[in-house]
């Protein structure tokens, strides 16, 4: 078996990468293969196992079922336990966790689609379409909701309510408890931004954002769209946020825990960068260091910030 | 495997559904030795890896019924056995192996293989194997499925569980990665030899 062949679309990943690299990567699989090369006889005695053990499988099944004899009142009672056992199951909401490094695309019942970033989490009930359209969301998500003017679609997160009737919109809250609570983009239409501790509410249009501060307000930025979108490509934007935010970040992209010495006043200072598809977290970590003056160490599983 | 068509997989899809043991049997002698070289990708142990696969044929008949036959045998199998190397790795945690591989430098390697006698071409695989050990893990199971086991992108999404973009990132990400670190070991070479 090689590896060269007529897979089409695949074809260009090969093509994008230069032809000696190409050639050294056939000649480390065929090392590879060659590891495992296996007989004839070494292949049939394993269909032979498997064959086998298939058999007994099926001996066991065909084995008939003896002393069972129906009890009308128990089936009762267990169709009754199966039947309220399914109510439960149904009830509980479905969830969806993206494992950091990665990120992931909803598709709603109703055409709603929703990518979530890294670490995120997103629930909505098994009657989602019956029920209202309701999701709640901890993390980061980009919604492009189907426009249904009768039946508005609902975000709810730790601290806001997005409601919206069929728009595109960008959503953060990681339910953290300093700096800004929820940031909200919204691409296409128009949404109501609810923040849900004192009650208020803005109303947002086509490329405004906002955030809800610590104090639980909602103010308008002058966050450029593109750069919230940014993680959408897989690249990194940094708009003024904080260290803290932004190495809580690089640990949900690339899967990695970074540690920072207690006395570092990381809140307070705030980092404007943009990184086109990086995939080396160091050289993030190394520039951030260098203009804030800090220190970094590699660790087992990432990096360890400290004062210089 | 390359050379098995769509639509032999298709064929054998609906035969295995319907219980025929010699379509099944084809299958397997097919396929086994390529789905044996996947799954020692993940536990480094022939003998392990022969088990898994035999497992992962067992799981495959004895669900048959529920066979979907709009949807890839390759990659549906390629998922069955994804699934039991990674619970079988799991459960036995011999990962160290492969994390100690990623803290190595490339230039530490390098070094150390002007010290000992090795032929270039060992030399040459050598490299290649530290550096597709540094990728990320999703990226190099992306990575490899692309290019070692020839699956499409929708293929490999379906196999990893991922979104079809997801696969495409995590692809270029990988050969970026490696095409970067390979030109520093090509420009070093270079300054050997003059």
């Amino acid at each position: 078996m090689n590896i060269h062949d007529n897979n089409g679309p695949d074809d260009k990943d090969r093509h994008s990468l230069p032809e000696d690299l190409n050639n050294d990567l056939e000649a480390y699989k065929r090392s590879e293969d060659d590891k495992i090369s296996l007989t004839d006889s070494e292949v049939e005695n394993a269909l032979g196992n498997v064959l086998g053990q298939i058999e007994d499988v099926e001996q066991d099944k065909a084995e008939p079922t003896s002393g069972f004899s129906f009890n009308w009142k128990l089936m009762a009672i267990a169709a009754t336990i199966s039947f309220v056992g399914m109510l439960f199951i149904l009830s509980i909401p479905i969830s969806v966790q993206v494992p950091n490094g990665e990120t992931a695309t909803v598709s709603l019942p109703d055409g709603t689609e929703i990518t979530l970033n890294s670490g995120s989490e997103m629930t909505y009930s098994r009657f989602y379409n019956y029920l209202g359209r309701n999701v709640t969301l901890t993390g980061e998500g980009y919604f492009d909701v189907y426009s249904d003017p009768e039946d508005p679609f609902t975000v709810t997160t730790a601290n806001s309510v997005v409601k919206v009737l069929g728009t595109e919109f960008n959503l953060t809250d990681w339910g953290v408890s300093s700096g800004p609570k929820a940031k909200l983009a919204v691409a296409e239409g128009s949404v109501e931004f609810t923040e849900l501790k004192e009650n208020r509410s803005l109303v947002l249009n086509q490329n405004e954002t906002a955030v809800i501060t610590e104090s639980s307000e909602i103010t308008s930025t002058s966050a450029e769209l593109d750069n919230i979108l940014a993680w959408l490509s897989n690249n990194i934007a940094f708009q003024n946020d904080n260290l803290n935010d932004a190495f809580n970040l690089l640990e949900r992209r690339f899967d990695i825990q970074i540690q920072r010495d207690q006395d570092l006043a990381l809140q307070s200072e705030n980092i404007t960068a943009f990184y086109h598809q990086p995939n080396d977290p160091e050289s993030i970590i190394q520039d951030i260091c260098t203009i804030k003056g800090l220190n970094y160490q590699k660790t087992h599983k990432g990096y360890r910030i400290s004062a210089n | 495997m390359e050379n098995i068509t769509d639509n032999q997989f298709t064929e054998w899809n609906r035969a295995i559904k319907n219980g025929s043991k010699e379509c099944y049997s084809e299958f397997f002698r097919a396929c086994y030795e390529h789905y044996v070289r996947f799954a020692y990708r993940y536990v480094r142990s022939k003998d392990q890896a022969c088990d898994l696969v035999q497992e992962a044929f067992i799981k495959l008949w004895k669900t048959r019924d529920q066979l979907d036959t709009s949807k890839s045998l390759k990659s549906y199998m390629f998922t069955i056995i994804r699934n039991l190397c990674l619970n079988h790795i799991r459960d036995h945690k011999n990962r160290f192996e492969s994390l100690e591989g990623k803290e190595q430098s490339v230039h530490s390697l390098m070094i150390h293989q002007e010290q000992d006698g090795s032929s270039y071409m060992e030399q040459t695989i050598e490299i290649i194997e530290k550096l597709i050990k540094k990728l990320p893990e999703r990226q190099r199971e992306a990575f490899e499925l692309s290019r070692f086991d020839g699956l499409l992108h929708e293929e490999i999404a379906e196999v990893m569980n991922i979104s079809a973009r997801t696969v495409n990132n995590h692809i270029v990400s990988a050969s970026n990665f490696l095409r970067e670190e390979y030109e520093v070991y090509n420009r070093r070479d270079i300054d050997i030899a003059l």
